[in-house]
């Protein structure tokens, strides 16, 4: 699209209309996962594993089945044999075989008629296990003698003769780092380590299920992607996908984690054990920490090379990621974000993808960038603060362009981060002045978004208002922006716009809402399809005028003639051409099917101002600022939205938040409050920029938004906390008692 | 039409040390078939599912996607997001 | 174990259930009564999105039993919002786009009902400390603590 036409003002598009189902949710109407039932319906219990490694000898059910209300008892024989490769990983993952992997780790399931028959009827199950070494740590899972957490672990990447743990292995780079850091005038090294998060969603993963014996199933589930939910259990059921009708229902949250399957195909095998009856599983709070998908935990080693006026000359990561008992870390991601703000002449990366016994890794929001972000940008800082340069002109001196080589290889299109971190410098906050005990940190962050595959479909109503269903949840407002780019296509109002997310029989295959991508590529297929509906309507005009199609054209919400040779006819509304055309040829809708691209990086830079008690090593976050390029913000409130969401997450993975396991390799904290995320007297305003460098490759300019903001605060509270105290922290979260002994010893947390 | 290919390091050990190939290929499809034929350690890694930077987009692979002449095409890994 | 039959009054209707003695509040209303607003996020009382006016007092219903209702007057989200309109804080709420995936709003507004009865006129710390026992995932809290207060503004200029 031509630069100048995305420099117009758009009429509805950067409004702030209020959201389509708003209502539903502050009324408490809207209907999310567990808030259905059916007649006949059963519940459904897990058995877990009590152990982080063990042998599963036998599973003795008898008892159980006896009890009163007990419908259905599944464990692995009642799924497939003969699946292999991913597919095997997720049934292991979903439904334990011959090894418990986790703590945690589904081995048979019940369906009664009461949640409490069902529990006890867990309880009744008899389970014979043989205790194997576990392993946690990544450090450790990697040595060579650390107990393997499965048998040939290790795919074609990873060279003979590694560890048993490592899954797979990479290593990318350009240029002589050898070079570049000889060039440096300072170079600086660190090992960096942060903990395994939970994405936290407030809603715990729920879904009724049924399937009978002709294998025609349904599913309500609250998810981020319904064709993926679909997919997975067709795949691990045996299945004909198209049987199976998967319907999202709306999604308390997800940051990644509800993009795979857990409990789903449990709940529709039991339900085809019972002969077919609906069967409603729920999970607990410490099922969701202990048995779904947190991130990874990394453990990396950073070389950065400085020159004294603040050019970096070189840089060497080597990252180290466990994503549970099926790998599956984040660490290519990771790599992929290290040094992605930067033009360095030299970079190298290593990573290792570790097995570890415990639950298997699904993706958070940004995967991988966050913990890049905290090795990368906390060195760069060090260094930084080593030469007494401002971190935000050294940034600004580095910072990639368009045109600029990447530092995992490929050219960047049109990026922002160079008016992003001018516009942090510009901020009021960066010159408020700070008292004792208080430190000012910067960082930034990046992630590449996704586009994929996306189909969509746009109809005409009678009345001249326009339907438009898509596939992607609304997980944060993303109804009202596909709405306002609908309005603006079409030229009606807002109101005149109903988005509908079907449910997956309705369309051709949806990615999920993952990757930052419902507004750009359901946008961007929805402009698609409407503009189909537009050209129709302008051909069904120029019949009704008799001139040529060419000579008609379209412009808020009305068919004009192209100028005045086409003629003097006055413009017809599409409340006039919907209301006429069952005569005029019949419905008018479009659609559109694609695997999108033209997708926009986002980059972000934070600075966070915190007090540090020199007493009990407390982090009060006193001031925050979140400034992000999103291209073109469609609904600002909800790019604001998404702003602050992240920067919080990032927030509570940096000062609170961390998987704590005991000697048995069991969780320690799986409840809310142990599991501590972020509370509102926690926190300060989160002051956000909007930055807008338009996406060249989009209709309306846009960017992903949803990931980036986790991955700055991370470094930048580090930061922070390094200029209140003078102590680094090398190690999440920075808890009280890890920053008092930081301050009185001088130890990194490591 | 010619096009340059870019591969990660870690796979420079199936394609006879080189990380940069000139490839004469019509489209993805013909691309990643020729891959596969003069370097058959390469295919594990092809068939795990590759995302491809062509000319600096980004974007899962469409076999019959053309290639423009003289493009840059970097492999990478199948991305994700959260 | 036997049910035992419960009456109570819900948002002003009265209402009768059989309850099984191990059944939470939060159970109740979700399971007999149909009263799905009110969320369990924890079941242990951490999380606030269970919310709900217990007698005058605002509680998580997670950690009340069902049988405790017996006799006494209970206000759930369903009932906040008026017969011909929303309640401003559901009203604010949605203008100022304090809510993302929503589930925890029902008890976000529950709380702030709760808070801005008492006062209203808090300071923008007593209101992140009223509401620092219900999480939000989504939003940072930003957004929602200056819905709250602009409420605040709002229920006092009317006054």
């Amino acid at each position: 699209m031509a630069k100048d036409e995305l420099a117009k003002e758009f009429k509805y598009i950067g409004t702030r209309p209020a959201r389509p189902d708003g209502f539903d949710k502050v009324t408490g109407r809207a209907k999310y996962g567990a808030d259905v039932s059916a007649v006949g319906m059963l519940h459904g219990a897990v058995l877990r594993s009590p152990y982080a490694h063990a042998r599963i000898k036998s599973i003795n059910f008898e008892k159980a089945a006896k009890l009163d209300g007990v419908k259905a008892i599944v464990t692995r024989d009642d799924f497939p044999v003969g699946i292999d490769g991913d597919t095997l990983k997720l049934l292991e993952n979903t439904i334990a075989g011959k090894f418990a992997y986790y703590d945690g780790h589904a081995i048979a399931a019940v369906a009664a008629t009461s949640v409490h028959a069902a529990k006890e009827a867990i309880n009744e199950i008899e389970v014979e296990y043989e205790v194997l070494p576990h392993v946690i740590d990544v450090d450790e899972a990697i040595k060579p003698d650390a107990p393997a957490v499965r048998e040939n672990a290790g795919d074609f990447s990873v060279p003979e003769g590694s560890s048993p743990n490592i899954a797979s292995y990479i290593e990318f780079g350009t240029g002589d780092i050898n070079d570049g850091f000889d060039k440096a005038d300072l170079v600086k090294s660190g090992r960096f380590k942060t903990e395994a998060a939970h994405q936290g969603y407030i809603e715990p993963h729920a879904c009724m299920a049924q399937l009978d014996h002709d294998g025609q199933g349904e599913m309500w589930v609250c998810t981020q992607g319904h064709w993926y939910i679909r997919q997975m259990c067709a795949s691990v059921l045996g299945l004909e996908a198209s049987k199976l009708c998967v319907t999202p229902s709306e999604i308390g949250g997800g940051f990644g984690g509800k993009t795979t399957i857990f409990i789903e195909p449990l709940a529709l095998a039991l339900s085809k054990k019972s002969g077919g009856r609906p069967v409603k599983i729920v999970m607990s709070r410490a099922e969701v920490l202990r048995a779904t998908g947190p991130t990874a935990s990394a453990s990396m080693d950073v070389k950065i090379g400085i020159t004294k006026d603040g050019c970096l000359t070189s840089g060497l990561v080597e990252f180290r990621m466990q994503g549970g008992a099926f790998g599956g870390s984040p660490v290519g991601e990771a790599l992929q974000c290290a040094f992605a703000s930067y033009n360095m002449p030299a970079v190298h990366h290593i990573g290792y993808d570790i097995l570890a016994n415990r639950p298997r890794a699904a993706a958070y929001r940004a995967p991988g960038s966050p913990m890049a972000a905290f090795a990368v940008e906390s060195l760069i800082d060090e260094l930084c603060r080593d030469l007494n340069l401002d971190p935000i002109d050294v940034r600004l001196k580095n910072a990639v362009k368009e045109g600029d080589k990447s530092s995992y290889g490929p050219k960047f299109k049109k990026i922002g981060l160079i008016e992003t971190l001018e516009a942090t410098k510009d901020h009021p906050n960066y010159s408020i002045s700070l008292g004792d005990n208080q430190g000012r940190g910067v960082a930034a962050g990046y992630w590449m978004n996704h586009g994929g595959e996306t189909s969509v479909s746009v109809s005409l109503a009678e009345d001249g208002s326009v339907n438009v269903t898509v596939g992607t949840p609304d997980i944060g407002g993303s109804r009202a922006s596909i709405a306002l780019m609908t309005a603006e296509t079409y030229g009606i109002p807002y109101n005149s716009v109903r988005v509908n997310i079907a449910e997956t029989g309705a369309l051709g295959f949806n990615e999920p809402t993952h990757g930052s991508r419902a507004t750009l590529a359901s946008g961007k297929a929805v402009y698609e399809a409407a503009n189909q509906t537009i050209s129709e309507m302008c051909q069904r005009v120029a019949k009704k005028w008799q001139i040529d199609p060419d000579a008609v054209f379209w412009e808020n919400g009305y068919a004009k003639p192209a100028g005045p040779n086409a003629g003097d006819f006055s413009p017809i509304s599409i409340k006039q051409i919907a209301a006429e055309m069952d005569q005029t040829g019949g419905p008018i809708a479009g659609h559109h099917e694609a695997s999108i691209r033209g997708v926009g990086h986002s980059f972000g830079v934070h600075i966070a101002d915190v007090e540090v008690d020199p007493d009990t090593g407390r982090i009060t976050v006193l001031r925050y600022l979140v400034a992000q390029d999103a291209g073109r913000a469609i609904h600002p409130s909800y790019v604001e939205g998404q702003f602050q969401g992240g920067a919080v997450q990032g927030i509570g993975w940096a000062l609170n938040e961390e998987y704590v396991y005991g000697a048995d390799g069991c969780l320690q904290n799986a409840a809310f409050l142990d599991y501590r995320i972020p509370v509102a007297s926690d926190l300060p305003n989160i002051d956000t920029v909007i930055v807008e460098v338009p996406n060249p490759d989009h209709p309306f300019g846009v960017r992903g938004v949803g990931e980036t903001g986790i991955a700055p605060p991370l470094p930048a509270l580090a930061n922070a906390v390094a200029a209140a105290t003078n102590v680094r922290l090398r190690s999440l979260p920075m808890s009280p008692a890890k920053v008092l002994k930081a301050i009185k010893t001088g130890s990194d947390g490591c | 039409m010619a096009v340059n290919v870019y591969l990660w390091n870690s796979l420079k050990k199936f394609t006879n040390d080189q990380d940069e190939l000139t490839i004469e290929a019509k489209s993805i499809g013909e691309l990643l078939g020729i891959l596969e034929r003069d370097f058959p350690g390469l295919k594990p890694f092809l068939d795990s599912g590759i995302s491809f930077a062509i000319n600096g987009e980004l974007s899962n692979p469409n076999s019959n996607e053309p290639l423009p002449d003289g493009a840059e095409i970097y492999l990478m890994q199948k991305l994700k997001g959260g | 174990m036997n049910k035992i039959h419960v009456k109570t009054n819900i948002n002003g209707d009265k209402v009768e259930f059989l309850a099984d003695p191990r059944e939470t509040l939060l159970d109740c209303l979700r399971d007999h009564i149909g009263l799905t607003g009110s969320k369990e996020g924890c079941g242990t009382g951490d999380c606030g999105a269970c919310s709900c006016i217990f007698d005058g007092d605002l509680v998580s219903s997670c950690l009340v039993l069902g049988v405790e209702a017996e006799g006494k007057s209970i206000e759930t989200i369903e009932g906040m919002a008026g017969e011909k309109e929303l309640h401003p804080l559901q009203k604010k709420f949605i203008e100022m786009a304090a809510l993302q995936c929503g589930f925890c709003t029902p008890g976000i507004l529950i709380a702030a009902k709760a808070l801005l009865d008492r006062n209203n006129d808090p300071t923008e710390s007593e209101v992140r400390y009223w509401l620092a026992g219900n999480l939000c995932r989504c939003t940072g809290y930003d957004k929602i603590i200056k819905a709250v207060m602009e409420t605040a503004k709002d229920i006092r200029e009317i006054a």
